[in-house]
C-alpha cells in the first residue's frame, strides 16, 4: 500500500494503466479524475464565478443595490435592467449580486465554524473511544433528528434576544458602530443556529472514516514499526481524511447557501437593510402572479448555485473517495 | 424481532431527552419575559405588579430551568404539551398539534406515493435507456426541480402551469381534504421537488442487477422482457429503494413548512411557522419534541421493511 518513496498508491491504481510514463501523486489523480466530469467541471466553474461575484460585488453591480429609481417600478427584465426592477425601483440584478456577497460570506463561515468543530469532535471520539465516544456520539445523533431547517430556525429564534444583548452590551462597552448593526446581528444569528445544525453530519463521517481507517493494516504495520501516534496522526490519518472532509464541507457549503436562504426567506435569517436571496424572493411571492420574475431570477440563481455545488460535490466524492463512490 | 423494536423504541428515550432539555432551555432563555408579556396583554397594556406576580407564580418562572423542564417533561409523557400563550385562547399546544397534523401527514403520504410511484418508474426506465437521450432527459429533469427551492418552485409551478398554460384548473389554495382539487398543486409540487433520490438510486441499482448473471441466464432461458423486468429486476432492485425512503419522508416533512406556507395550508408546517414567528417557543417545544419523534418513527419503519424485504440483513446494533 506504500510505495518505496512513501507515496500512497492504493487509490491510484485503476489510473496508473491509462498515463503511462507521467508522474503522478494523490492529488494529481483526484484533479484528473474531477476534470473528466463534465457536470463537476461547470459546478466548480460556476462555484468560482460565485466567489468571483461575492469578492467583487459592488464593482459588478450596475445600480446601487438600494438605489430607488421610480420611473422604472415593477419592470420586467429590459436591456436596461437586465433582471428588472422590484416595486421600489431598484435593480434586481444589483440586488442579487450583493445578495451573493452576503450568501457567500455566510456560507463560509459556517464551513469553516461547523467544519472545524465536526473534525475535532469527531476525530476526538473516534480516537480515544469509550465514553467519551459514547456521549459524542449520542450528542450528535440527537441533534441530527431534527429537520436541520426547524432546529436552524428554532435556535435562529429563541437565541436572537441573547444575540441582541451581548451586542448592545458590546457597542456600550466599546462604543464601536459595528456593534449597534443589526445586520451583524443577523449574520451572528443565523451563523450560529446553522453552524450549529451542520457540524453533527461532518462529526458523524469524519468519525467513522477515523474508525475505519483505524483498523486498516497499514496503521497497523507503523504502529508495529514504533511510530509514534502523532506521526502516525500526521502521515496517514490526516491524508486520508482530507478527500472525505473536503468532499463534506463542499456539500456544506451549497446546504448552507440554500439554509440561509430558506431561513431568510421565512423572516428570521437576514433581514433588510441587509440583502438576501431568500429575502427578495419573499418579497417578491406576494406579486408572482403579475411580476412572476420578482421570485424567478433570484429563485433562479439560487437554484443554478444549489445545482453547480452538488455537481461538484460529486464529481469531488469521485475524484477524492474513489472507493466510498456512491451507488 | 420483537425484541429488536423494543431495543430501538428504547433507544429512542435518551435521544428524545437531550433534544427537549436542549431545545427547552435554549428556549426559555431566549423567551424572553413571558408573564410581562401575559400581564401587559391581559390587562389592557399596563404593568400590574399584582398580576405579574400572580403569573410568574402560575409559570412556576421562580423555579430553577431543571425543575420547570422536568414538570414539563413529566406532563409531556402524559400527552400535555404546555399552553400555547401566544395564540388567542391559549389553546394547548398538544391540541394545535393534533388538529394540524392529519393535515400534514395526508399531504405528505401522498406525496410519498407518488415519489414511489413516479420515481422508481423513472428510475427504472432512465436504466433501461441507460447513456440515451431518455436517460439524460429523465436524469436532467428531476435533478433541476430537485435543486430548485420549494419555495421558488411553488410559485413558479402556478404561475406557468396555471396562470399561463392553463393546464391545472384555477382553484382556490387551502386545504379543502386530501381529494380535492386544491391539493393537486401542492401535492406534485412536493413530490417533484422530493424524487431526486429515489430515482437515482432506482437508476443505480436496476443498473446493478442489470449486470447480474442471473438476469442473462433469465434472458437465455427465453423469458421475454418484461417478465424479466417484473420478475428478476423489480423484486432485487427495489431492496436497497426501500433504504431511502426514510430519508424521503423526513424531507418531505421538512419541505412542508414552506409548501404549506405559499398555499396557506394549516398544517404542521405552517404551525411551526406561526410559532416561530410569534416567538411562540412552548408550542416550538412541541413541535419539535413531535417532528423527533415522528422522524425516529419513521427511520425505524424503513428499517423493519428493509429487513423484511432483504433475509440477509440481520438484526443486529
Amino acid at each position: 500500500m506504500i510505495s518505496p518513496k512513501g507515496e500512497k498508491v492504493t487509490q491510484t491504481n485503476n489510473l496508473a494503466v491509462s498515463h503511462p510514463g507521467k508522474p503522478r501523486n494523490l492529488w494529481g489523480n483526484a484533479a484528473r479524475t474531477f476534470f473528466r466530469n463534465k457536470a463537476g467541471v461547470v459546478g466548480f466553474i460556476i462555484v468560482i464565478c460565485l466567489f468571483f461575484i461575492a469578492i467583487f460585488a459592488p464593482f459588478i453591480a450596475p445600480y446601487d443595490y438600494s438605489e430607488q429609481n421610480y420611473t422604472a417600478i415593477l419592470k420586467p427584465p429590459t436591456g436596461e435592467h437586465l433582471m428588472g426592477t422590484d416595486e421600489l425601483g431598484r435593480d434586481i440584478l444589483s440586488r442579487v449580486i450583493i445578495s451573493l456577497r452576503t450568501a457567500v460570506l455566510v456560507a463560509t463561515l459556517i464551513t469553516l465554524i461547523a467544519g472545524t468543530l465536526g473534525v475535532l469532535v469527531g476525530s476526538i471520539g473516534a480516537l480515544l473511544g469509550g465514553w467519551v465516544d459514547l456521549l459524542l456520539v449520542w450528542v450528535m445523533d440527537a441533534l441530527l433528528t431534527i429537520p436541520p431547517l426547524l432546529f436552524a430556525a428554532f435556535i435562529s429564534v429563541a437565541t436572537r434576544p441573547l444575540i441582541s444583548s451581548l451586542t448592545t452590551g458590546l457597542y456600550s462597552a466599546t462604543n464601536w458602530a459595528v456593534f449597534k448593526d443589526t445586520v451583524l446581528l443577523d449574520y451572528l444569528v443565523v451563523i450560529g443556529c446553522l453552524a450549529m445544525v451542520s457540524w453533527p453530519g461532518i462529526g458523524r463521517i469524519v468519525r467513522g472514516q477515523v474508525l475505519a481507517l483505524r483498523e486498516k493494516e497499514f496503521i497497523e504495520a507503523e504502529h508495529s514499526l514504533g511510530a509514534s501516534t502523532w506521526w502516525i496522526v500526521r502521515k496517514h490519518l490526516v491524508p486520508n481524511l482530507l478527500g472525505t472532509v473536503i468532499v463534506a464541507l463542499s456539500i456544506n457549503f451549497g446546504y448552507s447557501v440554500l439554509f440561509e436562504a430558506s431561513l431568510s426567506f421565512l423572516g428570521i435569517g437576514i433581514r433588510p437593510p441587509g440583502a438576501s436571496l431568500g429575502q427578495m424572493i419573499s418579497d417578491g411571492i406576494g406579486r408572482y402572479r403579475s411580476a412572476p420574475y420578482l421570485v424567478a431570477m433570484p429563485g433562479l440563481v439560487l437554484a443554478v448555485i444549489v445545482l453547480a455545488f452538488n455537481f461538484e460535490g460529486d464529481a469531488l466524492n469521485d475524484a477524492l473517495n474513489p472507493k466510498a463512490r456512491q451507488r | 424481532m420483537l425484541q429488536y423494536i423494543v431495543r430501538r423504541l428504547l433507544a429512542m428515550i435518551p435521544l428524545l431527552i437531550l433534544i427537549t432539555a436542549f431545545v427547552f432551555i435554549i428556549g426559555q432563555y431566549g423567551a424572553g419575559d413571558l408573564a410581562g408579556y401575559l400581564t401587559i396583554s391581559q390587562n389592557g397594556g399596563k404593568m400590574d405588579p399584582a398580576i405579574y406576580a400572580s403569573y410568574r407564580l402560575r409559570l412556576h418562572l421562580d423555579d430553577p430551568i431543571f425543575l420547570r423542564y422536568g414538570a414539563w417533561l413529566f406532563n409531556a409523557i402524559q400527552g400535555d404539551l404546555g399552553v400555547s400563550y401566544a395564540s388567542t385562547g391559549e389553546p394547548g399546544v398538544t391540541h394545535l398539534i393534533a388538529q394540524a397534523l392529519p393535515i400534514s401527514l395526508q399531504l405528505g403520504l401522498a406525496a410519498l406515493v407518488m415519489v414511489l410511484v413516479f420515481g422508481i418508474l423513472l428510475g427504472i426506465i432512465a436504466a433501461l435507456f441507460k447513456n440515451t437521450i431518455i436517460d439524460y432527459v429523465i436524469v436532467g429533469v428531476v435533478t433541476v426541480l430537485s435543486s430548485i427551492p420549494l419555495f421558488v418552485l411553488a410559485p413558479l409551478a402556478l404561475y406557468f402551469l396555471v396562470i399561463q398554460m392553463h393546464i391545472i384548473p384555477t382553484v382556490g389554495i387551502g386545504w379543502h381534504g386530501l381529494f380535492s382539487q386544491e391539493s393537486i398543486m401542492p401535492v406534485v409540487i412536493l413530490a417533484a421537488n422530493s424524487c431526486l433520490t429515489t430515482v437515482r438510486f432506482t437508476r443505480a441499482s436496476v443498473l446493478e442487477v442489470l449486470g447480474q448473471e442471473y438476469i442473462r441466464a433469465a434472458y437465455a432461458k427465453g423469458l421475454p422482457t418484461w417478465k424479466v423486468i417484473t420478475k428478476h429486476i423489480l423484486k432485487n432492485a427495489l431492496i436497497p429503494v426501500l433504504s431511502v425512503t426514510g430519508l424521503t419522508a423526513s424531507y418531505l416533512l421538512g419541505g412542508s413548512l414552506f409548501l404549506e406556507l405559499v398555499f396557506n395550508i394549516q398544517g404542521f408546517g405552517l404551525l411551526a411557522y406561526n410559532s416561530l414567528k410569534a416567538g411562540d417557543l412552548q408550542a416550538m417545544t412541541g413541535i419539535i419534541l413531535v417532528t423527533a419523534i415522528l422522524i425516529i418513527l419513521i427511520n425505524l419503519a424503513t428499517d423493519l421493511l428493509y429487513k423484511w424485504a432483504d433475509p440477509k440483513v440481520k438484526f443486529s446494533r
